[in-house]
């Protein structure tokens, strides 16, 4: 099996692009760039409902062992039942993804902090889909007492500074490479905060693998960082 | 295959030491194999069309695989047509970069005029930022108002490339530009609908590292004919530049 781990995958239907993200085109991709573990999320989960969406994610990945399960939660959805929580943990779910400006809701809200309290019994970490500049610091002091590992998504050259005092506050927080495509972001990030915060990710087969690849093989970091960023972090903090 | 980026920007990246002057961007060019670059003055973008477009004339200017567009703001008619006149008959300058008051809203029309007239001798094309339907929309309109000039749509129109695609569909003096949004199916759909000879690559560089566009079209199934054009003989032609 190959080392590396694909944080970022998804299949379904995806209105933005022009047709529907199979999961065959999702085992192709990995096939094609030698990735031997995908976290991968059904986009039913963020664009119809979330239960109907980890239905399908858990199918899918019960199909195929080399995709892990991320599982899709909606604050405004979550009416207080803990048990539904538990049982993402126990059906093997890796992760709780979640995206606050497609589901429309914000870190100050008190249904989505009510949500992390409860998902904190599970431990399961979280991954943010990011898109506005400061996000990255409202969600982060809205999980001052989450303990799990936390990642950010998405995240682009202009929300890095932000970024980097999180990392440096806050040790359980992670990033996902798949938007930090700017010039220099990656080496950035490590000489800041560690390469070790790093995780690959692709966000295939919407998006190509070689782009991330490739912006990680030109980052100027060393092999060994590499090596780390494409797999071993991600297994140790999903482990 | 020699590479033209058609989009980078130089100065005012918020890592330091990345294209903040030529030689930088040079550097950043030929580590990943990047034969020549058109370069756009965040300076001018941002704050002064005069002095920012002055000063890349001056930084690229040692650099002979480097080129300029000139920077046209709408809201500095005055400076940017006196930048235009200053500049644009330069070999090194290669069109002019025509932008409004912020840059995710679509120009004002009215307001290009005066800028658009002032380019009509140099028979240089226009480029236009489209990171949006919006901004396509008003592309558009411009590129059917001024059938004389090639319009280069700059970033695709971003997540909403069907746009940019129909655009260019409708106007035959519209290219579009790779950089944006980084679907897989963009470059497929725009190379069936209006030929690889009017898709130019650029990658938006340093806000997004070239080899991640490259990426796009590697995995985009294009032909060794058609990639060429699009890395570069398109631009070659575009600028009228000898190979």
């Amino acid at each position: 099996m190959s080392d590396i781990l694909d944080i970022n995958t998804l299949f379904g239907p995806y209105p933005l692009a022009n047709t529907d993200l199979a999961i065959d085109q999702l085992l192709a991709a990995m096939k094609q760039h030698n990735i031997g573990q995908a976290v991968t999320y059904s986009t039913l989960g963020i664009l119809f409902d979330p239960t109907v969406g980890n239905a399908a994610t858990r199918a899918a990945c019960g199909d195929h062992a080399e995709l892990l399960a991320g599982a899709t939660l909606n604050p405004n959805r979550y009416f207080g039942n803990k048990a539904s929580l538990q049982s993402l943990k126990s059906s093997g779910f890796r992760l709780v993804r979640l995206f606050p400006q497609a589901q429309g809701w914000k870190a100050s809200s008190v249904a989505f902090r009510t949500l992390v309290q409860d998902l904190g019994e599970t431990a399961l970490p979280l991954m943010f889909h990011i898109e506005e500049i400061g996000e990255v610091s409202e969600l982060a002091q809205a999980l001052t007492a989450y303990t799990a590992p936390i990642i950010f998504a998405n995240v682009e050259v202009e929300q890095l500074a932000d970024l980097i005092a999180v990392l440096k506050a806050k040790p359980n927080t992670y990033v996902e490479t798949s938007s930090l495509t700017g010039v220099g972001a990656i080496k950035a990030i490590a000489e800041s905060a560690g390469a070790q915060r790093l995780l690959f990710g692709s966000g295939t087969p919407y998006q190509p693998v070689t782009s991330a690849l490739k912006v990680l093989e030109f980052s100027g970091l060393s092999g060994e960082a590499r090596t780390q960023i494409l797999g071993a972090n991600a297994r140790r903090i999903l482990s | 295959m020699p590479i033209f980026d058609t989009h980078v920007y130089l100065e005012s990246y918020p890592l330091p030491g990345v294209n903040q002057n030529a030689e930088q961007v040079a550097q950043v060019m030929a580590n990943r194999g990047i034969s020549n670059a058109v370069l756009f003055s965040q300076r001018a973008l941002q704050v002064d069309p005069l002095s920012g477009n002055h000063i890349l004339k001056a930084m690229i200017e040692p650099y002979p695989a480097l080129f300029g567009a000139v920077v046209a703001h709408t809201s500095r008619i005055e400076a940017s047509v006196q930048a235009i006149r200053d500049i644009l008959g330069s070999k090194r300058f290669v069109g002019t970069l025509l932008v409004g008051k912020d840059i995710g809203h679509p120009l004002h029309p009215i307001l290009s005029d005066e800028i658009l007239i002032a380019c009509r001798r140099y028979q240089k094309p226009i480029f236009l930022l489209t990171p949006n339907a919006a901004c396509v929309e008003v592309g558009l309109s411009l590129a059917k108002a001024y059938s004389m000039h090639r319009f280069v749509f700059l970033g695709m129109g971003g997540q909403d490339w069907q746009n940019a695609i129909a655009a260019a569909h409708q106007a035959t003096n519209i290219l579009l530009e790779t950089s944006g949004v980084l679907d897989m199916a963009k470059l497929p759909a725009a190379i069936e609908a209006i030929g690889a000879h009017r898709i130019l690559f650029g990658s938006g560089a340093p806000y997004h590292d070239p080899v991640a566009t490259l990426g796009l079209l590697a995995e985009a199934g294009v032909t060794a004919n058609n990639l060429q054009r699009i890395l570069f003989s398109n631009a070659t032609k575009l600028f009228a530049l000898s190979e």
